[in-house]
């Protein structure tokens, strides 16, 4: 019985649970009702920040194309809000102006 | 099979026979994996819900363009976008910062008119705001708990209008996990934000929405329009944000923000790698003397190697799955405690709502083939170098 319970054996075992737990949790939370509540809002929110306090972009690009703190471009980049960090590319805006 | 399974049982034992370097090699790995995988979690959680606000979202989102900046939009354009052939609804939105309470807690008001049918929705506690000028308010679950407001609270006046301030109610609260953005948002009908912003006659934007196939042509139509007259006098030009537009857009901003994010795990990778070396040689002069003693017992050189090959697969499956748990568990059972605060701005170190996360199988596979990648560049080429030298050498 020491044999077949060998504290090896009982290492691959515990590997291979481990192994399919990992599998088998959750790996996702996304809102049931969220569909239903973008559709009442019209579409809202599409970035990082949850108010536009410190930048209406990072909230969603769509309502405000630029971020009120990109100072153009610097040496290392290009120096946008905190949700922003820090850009090495400069972003391609949703839409042009019309005429 | 006898063979391959004696063979297993050795490179189980070989974890045994080093505890502390195995231990170190998983805690290398964990600590690696885990930030890795919360950060890319968090990222494409938010990346989800972004699908949905544009799936959910308008066609198009018209706004008022004059000197290069945005401006709001003359409501008088409504009538004209409607008479364009193909559009089905045309939707005037107020988006605007408040701020309200004592610590003037920052907010965004959407005026927008009830499009439910019903004011009982399962994502509000209480009910929708009534359309027309009544200063009905719902709120959202994070302003809530700062401000401990409840339904039917009353919140005194937190705006400026010259036909006089009045006080607004709350109708409803809206729920933790309906969407990322609800935590400071404040939903009111159209007249109300209209009436608090003290603007007449204009809208942040128009939602318009068309019949299929006709988005194109709507687009170009919208286009043409002749500029309208803004509020100060000068013309407004139109600025049209089309779904299409934002699609790749989205995908572009937030994989460039996770690119950044992998460079910086790439780097962390590199110094994992390096301690797994460390652990696996260097520091480690007895495991390449029991190479030696194997290989002066017999041991042929690919026994030797497909031993290690068992030992690292066991200790990256292990130290992955365990990565995976605690990451799932963390976002999933602990809501990102502390961590969201790190990955998202202005997030408490106890989120007031729900985290969003997402992990597809992608991330999950390369969490473990990375794993295999670090542990066996640490283990087998320093097992090689030592089980093809003269057993006499290494056993010195």
């Amino acid at each position: 019985v020491r044999a077949l319970i060998s504290r090896e054996r009982i290492l691959i075992v515990s590997v291979a649970v481990l192994f399919a737990a990992a599998l088998a949790l959750p790996h996702r939370q996304t809102p049931p009702q969220g569909h239903e509540f973008q559709e009442a809002v019209g579409g809202l929110g599409l970035g990082p920040a949850r108010d536009m306090g410190d930048c209406s972009a990072g909230f969603d690009p769509r309502i405000e194309e630029t971020c009120a703190w990109d100072h153009g471009f610097l040496e290392a980049g290009t120096s946008l809000c905190r949700c922003q960090g820090i850009s090495v590319f400069r972003h391609r805006p949703l839409a042009e102006p019309g005429p | 099979l006898l063979w391959f399974l004696d063979l297993a049982q050795a490179g189980a034992a070989a974890i045994f026979l080093h505890r502390l370097r195995s231990l170190v090699i998983v805690m290398a790995l964990l600590v690696v994996l885990v930030p890795f995988l919360l950060g890319l979690g968090i990222s494409q959680g938010i990346r989800d819900e972004a699908e949905i606000s544009l799936r959910a979202g308008a066609d198009f989102l018209v706004t008022g363009n004059q000197l290069g900046r945005g401006v709001p939009v003359p409501l008088a354009a409504v009538a004209s976008i409607r008479e364009i052939e193909g559009v089905r609804e045309v939707v005037p939105r107020i988006v605007g910062t408040i701020h309200l309470g004592k610590e003037r807690e920052p907010a965004v008001l959407v005026g927008i008119a009830r499009r439910q049918q019903s004011a009982e929705v399962p994502w509000v506690k209480g009910r929708l705001y009534q359309d027309g000028n009544n200063h009905e308010l719902v709120v959202g679950s994070e302003l809530a708990e700062r401000l401990k407001l409840a339904v039917d609270s009353s919140i005194p006046p937190f705006y400026r209008n010259d036909k006089g301030d009045r006080v607004s109610r709350v109708v409803g609260l809206l729920d933790s996990g309906v969407s990322f953005w609800q935590a400071r948002l404040v939903l009111s009908s159209f007249e109300t934000a209209a009436y608090v912003f003290d603007q007449e006659g204009v809208a942040s934007d128009l939602l318009v929405f068309c019949k299929p196939g006709y988005t194109d042509h709507v687009r170009r139509a919208i286009a043409a329009l002749p500029r309208a007259r803004g509020t100060a006098g000068g013309t407004v030009s139109w600025r049209v944000v089309a779904r299409a537009d934002a699609w790749p857009a989205l995908h572009e901003h937030l994989l460039h923000q996770e690119g950044v994010f992998n460079l910086h795990s790439v780097l962390a990778f590199s110094i994992a790698i390096l301690t797994t070396l460390v652990a696996a040689d260097v520091g480690l002069s007895g495991r390449r003397r029991e190479v030696g003693i194997l290989r002066a017992t017999g041991w042929q050189t690919d026994e030797v190697m497909l031993r290690d090959v068992i030992e690292s697969l066991l200790l990256a499956v292990g130290g992955a799955s365990l990565a995976v748990i605690i990451a799932c568990g963390w976002l999933k059972w602990a809501n990102g405690w502390w961590v969201a605060g790190i990955f998202l701005p202005h997030m408490a170190t106890t989120p007031g709502q729900k985290v969003p996360f997402s992990l597809g199988p992608g991330p999950i596979a390369l969490v473990f083939v990375m794993a295999i990648v670090i542990v066996s560049t640490g283990t087998l080429y320093s097992t090689w170098r030592a089980a093809t030298s003269p057993p006499r050498l290494v056993m010195r």
